[in-house]
């Protein structure tokens, strides 16, 4: 921790020392800390005094920066209190402002800093508040020295897995320009909206500069999504400042710069950029492409195909960003319609029937990291969906994670990941939540639907050991996914006939970006609905459906695959051929539901 | 018109700068420092007295007794207003 650094490093001369930190506010009393200033002082034992010329000079840096004073802080040789001149003499008079008294000279462990320090918020007219423990914890939340090479940690991966020469790419990439531009007609729509929310939530994940052009400055949100409440365009900035405090999203600039791409909701006419990718959707079509799309009217409230269309899109934003960076290498995707409901490409079957009321009355979610995030997206931005969801997982978010996890952010650092979904659902969903693995859960076998989303095959299989009686599954690895049904155990290919074989991924680092997961977690969420809706029952995927890389164009059996597993394997994972596992099967069908 | 008056005239938008915050004043280039802070802690809402409070232009501190014309302060020029900052 470089605070406890400096203060140190003048505790050992016997001397106090101050510090100030400064950072973003992402809530009225809560902040994220970005960098430290640590300015030329006149240091002594008992005191310290900062010249009022380096006292401008560190304004003038937060104003050019434009960053906001978050706290000064400063050491004391003993106890941690604020004295009478501390209360009248701070760094600036701003009602909030925190002042943070870190005892003995400094010298305590980093990981007791916010248990043994004495903190306080200026009230104005020199007189301060002391904070509890849990206020502390709760408002000041320290951005890791390590957070943007962690941040885009996987998405380097992919970059290298497309082989671009990632270190340079990454960079550059960092620099360029996006703008997300919705078409008039399309702001006030439901479909609109989750479009610009799920583009705008999946973007920020993987590049920093993006504005957004709206005709409004305000918007009521019409939808259910997460994270947005009152107005949907202060929503989405606190949004992409909670996921990567260096964001610069922004809403309407005045700024005529060129952007290195656009991706259009609708068929707005944006000339200022080099490329324009166009996204639409309807019900369960979405349309993604570099022509105007011409095939959707009306709204519908159904996310799925707008979630679909957000995170193509996405894929052909980040694609064109890299072919501009390192030259084309990937050719651009053909106009294209697809269809969640039937997994058609390029056929008009309507369907956008408005959605009935549904009750989920028992669904395991096993695993809540990329994918099982995205099925939890769209089942809360599903009006009129709720139920009983149990989610499990064993693990905490980490940086690593907020590149493709569409409902964390960085305030979600080293929560359960559980908790992440269980939060996120409250008020929608009953979520109980076990933060263990599955093979320590033990109502295991009480489960009729299973969702799968782990990247730990042994899990795979123990859950298909279970033989729940259906089994969704989902997997992806960089640009790919697949996502699977499996109903008949004694008839139809397995989960362990998908997975034969083991390999070790929990702790793997592999490519992964958020727009991948959130393409699988979504068609994910439409099969379970269609698990529930009677009419939409004809429309369940039989076994399999496989992308081969999000940045094709769709196309039948070349880049799309749809019952792409024929028949039991003979190197099943599950051994699901052999007589002992159908011994199993048939004893534990009274189990089941 | 007379002396007075022309003196009067010239006013001038600078933006003063006070920790994380900026606000944008209209000054007569003949007020004094001392004018200029007492009306910069008056918007700012900060706590008296003004002696405690200092003003640097383009890294120079601004003599509480001069004005503004003295030290060529323009339209559109950015002061930075400071309070003495002492910890103990």
């Amino acid at each position: 921790m470089d605070t406890l650094s400096h203060l140190k490093s003048y505790g050992e001369k016997g001397y106090e020392c101050t510090l100030f930190w400064t950072g973003k506010f992402i809530e009225s009393n809560r902040a994220i800390v970005t960098s430290l200033f640590h300015p030329q002082q006149h240091a002594a034992a008992l005191g310290v005094r900062v010249d009022p010329l380096e006292v401008a000079r560190f304004y003038l840096t937060l104003h050019e920066n434009k960053e906001q004073l978050i706290s000064q802080v400063h050491s004391h040789p003993s106890t941690a209190f604020h004295s009478p001149i501390d209360d009248s003499y701070p760094i600036a008079h701003k009602p909030g402002l925190l002042s943070i008294v870190v005892p003995h000279y400094g010298f305590i462990e980093a990981k007791e800093f916010i248990s043994k320090v004495a903190v306080y918020e200026y009230r104005g007219y020199e007189t301060w508040r002391r904070l509890s423990l849990n206020e502390v914890k709760r408002r000041i939340i320290l951005l890791p020295r390590d957070f943007e090479s962690k941040l885009f940690d996987r998405t380097k991966l992919l970059i290298r897995h497309l082989r671009f020469p990632a270190r340079g790419v990454l960079s550059r990439l960092k620099e360029r320009r996006i703008a997300v531009v919705v078409d008039e007609k399309l702001l006030f729509t439901r479909r609109g909206q989750h479009m610009l929310s799920a583009s705008v939530n999946l973007l920020t994940r993987c590049c920093i500069n993006i504005d957004v052009f709206l005709p409004e400055d305000r918007v009521t949100p019409l939808i259910d999504a997460p994270f947005l409440r009152d107005d949907l365009v202060s929503d989405l900035i606190k949004l992409a400042l909670r996921i990567n405090p260096d964001s610069s999203l922004r809403v309407n600039p005045a700024s005529r710069a060129k952007y290195d791409v656009a991706l259009i909701i609708g068929e707005g006419a944006f000339t200022k950029a080099d490329y324009n990718v166009f996204i639409d959707a309807l019900g369960w079509l979405s349309y993604v492409g570099a022509e105007k799309p011409r095939y959707f009217s009306g709204d519908s409230e159904n996310p799925i195909g707008p979630l679909v269309s957000a995170s193509r899109g996405s894929a052909e934003v980040f694609k064109a960003l890299l072919n501009k960076i390192v030259g084309r290498r990937h050719k651009p995707c053909s106009p294209t319609i697809f269809s969640a409901l039937n997994y058609e490409i390029n056929q008009l079957s309507w369907d956008n029937l408005p959605l009935p009321k549904i009750f989920l009355d028992d669904v395991l979610l096993v695993g809540a990291g990329a994918i099982g995030n995205c099925v939890a997206y769209c089942l809360a931005s599903l009006p009129n969906v709720s139920g009983n969801l149990t989610v499990i997982d064993p693990e905490r978010v980490e940086t690593t994670n907020l590149n493709r996890y569409v409902l964390a952010t960085m305030t979600d650092l080293r929560a359960y990941k559980t908790n992440i979904i269980r939060k996120r659902l409250r008020g929608k969903f009953n979520v109980k939540s076990f933060s263990g693995t599955y093979q320590e859960y033990p109502h295991r076998r009480k489960h009729d639907l299973v969702v799968v989303c782990v990247d730990d095959v042994k899990t795979r299989w123990a859950v298909q050991l279970d033989f729940p009686r259906l089994i969704l599954s989902g997997g992806m690895y960089a640009d790919s996914f697949t996502i699977s049904r499996h109903d008949d155990f004694l008839n139809k290919p397995c989960l362990g006939c998908l997975y034969p074989s083991y390999v070790e991924m929990r702790h793997a680092r592999y490519p992964a970006v958020s727009f991948v997961s959130m393409f699988a977690g979504v068609l994910l969420a439409g099969e379970i609905l269609k698990e529930y809706v009677s009419s939409l029952r004809k429309f369940r995927l039989n076994t399999s459906f496989t992308v081969s890389s999000v940045f094709a164009t769709p196309k039948v059996n070349e880049t799309y695959f749809v019952e792409g597993l024929y028949e039991k394997s003979d190197n099943c994972g599950c051994r699901c051929k052999s007589q002992e596992v159908i011994e199993m099967y048939k004893k534990s069908k009274p189990i089941r539901c | 018109m007379t002396e007075a008056q022309k003196r009067e005239d010239k006013w001038i938008n600078v933006v003063v700068i006070y920790g994380d915050r900026s606000e944008t004043f209209s000054f007569n280039i003949n007020f004094t420092i001392t004018r200029v802070i007492e009306e910069a802690i008056r918007r700012f809402n900060l706590p008296p007295p003004p002696v405690n409070y200092q003003v640097f232009y383009e890294g120079k501190l601004l003599e509480s007794h001069k004005s503004l014309k003295d030290y060529g302060v323009k339209e559109g020029a950015k002061l930075v207003l400071v309070h003495v900052h002492v910890a103990g």
